[in-house]
């Protein structure tokens, strides 16, 4: 199966929600602001993916 | 006098929230297994109301917790307080009720504390901060488990399942026992049913445990009527209970938006990962909101079922074929791109006016009930 744009939408939010949360549990950042940080990138990429470029138009 | 007149008001107050976050909450858990016949409605209230105690009871307080006490010191809970930031989640119960716009209980309950918080100079900022830094956490997340499980895993599910909603009743029954499946119901229709009765347990405890601080944090913080937190637990969660009963009679013949229109399947995985969500939350003590991580979710599934009929180069033209989107019935699995639009039927999943539908409820409620609330508690404190 080849990677495909929707692919890279889920391991986008994936990838910032995991990474916000890691710099948490990892350094001095408290958990919920990392993985809050990284939850407002998610939302970015989720919004690109519902509406800017969408499964429907 | 004036003030156990004020005290029987907030417990009044306290118990029409209960009652409401009953009636609703029965209606989201419970209306696919009511739905699937599965229980009588008042089977679904019997087990609403076991499911929420336990819920309330072993997470629940760590909410009660948070609201009463730590988002503004419980010293701040004058029994005025109290009524008044009662009266704010009565009011957003009744106007979602009364206009069919979905309110988040536990976001409204938060923004008229942190309003108090506010006009009293005594709002615990970093509390506040790390609530709404989940509340930012928990749609994304639901989102992104909804849309891989609706991408990658759901046409495999739907193959391991197989669920057929039969005519007929599941269980055949002598004198209200079980004897045996009904004459209709496959082995796989029965398992994913009792399936989905189990998971509606589940949504029944996170929502006891999330949402009977709704009804009682201010009175717990307040401390005019001097019992535990247990006797308090025991009142919000009777509460939620005459609601299931009495009001969620009506909420499960009409809950028309999002889990109850959804095929079993949609159901059984959007309740796991809501009241999953939910759950862990108030294991840390963070009000949320079930219907917005549901939405989500359900939201997140549409798209991945949707994204599937999408040709990688059509999605890198920005060409999007006039399709018919993200249906949940489907049989045959394909792979990702060969599926055609014809081979979705009519239900329609990814509907993006219920995300800006959700992204108002989202922003909307806790902005609206903190205004209100800092105004009121501003005024009151300046003519004090």
């Amino acid at each position: 199966m080849s990677i495909d744009y929707y692919d890279k939408v889920l391991a986008g939010i994936f990838a910032s929600l995991s990474v916000g949360t890691g710099v948490g549990v990892f350094t001095g950042v408290p958990v919920y602001y990392g993985a809050g940080a990284g939850a407002a990138v998610s939302t970015g990429i989720m919004y690109y993916g519902m509406f800017k470029n969408g499964p429907i138009g | 006098m004036f003030e156990t007149l004020l005290l029987a008001f907030g417990v009044m107050a306290s118990i029409f929230v209960g009652i409401n976050i009953g009636g609703s909450s029965t209606g989201v858990a419970f209306g696919p297994s009511v739905g699937s016949k599965l229980v009588s409605k008042k089977g679904a209230a019997g087990l609403m109301s076991v499911f929420a105690l336990i819920g309330a009871w072993t997470l629940g307080r760590k909410v009660i917790e948070t609201m009463g006490g730590e988002i503004v010191p419980a010293s701040q809970f004058t029994l005025a307080a109290s009524v008044i930031i009662l009266f704010f989640i009565g009011l957003s119960l009744l106007i979602s009720n009364l206009s069919g716009v979905p309110a988040s209980t536990s976001m409204t309950a938060v923004g008229a504390i942190a309003g108090l918080g506010v006009a009293t100079n005594s709002l615990n900022w970093a509390v506040m901060g790390r609530i709404m830094s989940w509340w930012l956490v928990a749609p994304t997340f639901a989102f992104l488990a909804g849309g891989v499980i609706g991408r990658y895993l759901y046409v495999h599910l739907q193959k391991v399942f197989k669920i057929s909603q039969s005519d007929g009743k599941l269980l055949k029954t002598k004198k209200g026992i079980p004897v045996g499946l009904g004459k209709n119901t496959e082995m796989k229709e029965f398992v994913s049913s009792v399936l989905v009765l189990v998971i509606a347990c589940y949504m029944a405890f996170s929502a006891g445990a999330s949402n009977v601080a709704n009804a009682v944090a201010p009175l717990v913080g307040n401390n005019a009527i001097p019992v535990s937190m247990n006797v308090w637990i025991l009142i919000g969660v009777g509460a939620i209970s005459i609601g299931s009963f009495t009001m969620a009679r009506k909420t499960l013949d009409t809950v028309g938006d999002g889990i109850t229109d959804l095929p079993l399947l949609a159901a059984l995985i959007v309740s796991a990962v809501s009241a999953s969500i939910i759950t862990v939350l108030s294991g840390m003590g963070i009000p949320a909101s079930l219907a917005i991580s549901a939405t989500m979710c359900i939201t997140g599934l549409g798209w991945g079922r949707a994204s599937r009929t999408v040709k990688m180069k059509e999605a890198v033209k920005g060409k999007k074929p006039g399709m018919n989107p993200a249906a949940l019935t489907q049989e045959n699995p394909q792979k990702i791109g060969e599926e055609d639009e014809k081979d979705l039927p009519d239900r329609k999943l990814f509907k993006p006016d219920m995300i800006s539908h959700v992204i108002t409820m989202w922003i909307l409620t806790p902005v609206i009930a903190a205004t209100a609330s800092f105004t009121v508690f501003f005024i009151l404190s300046n003519i004090s």
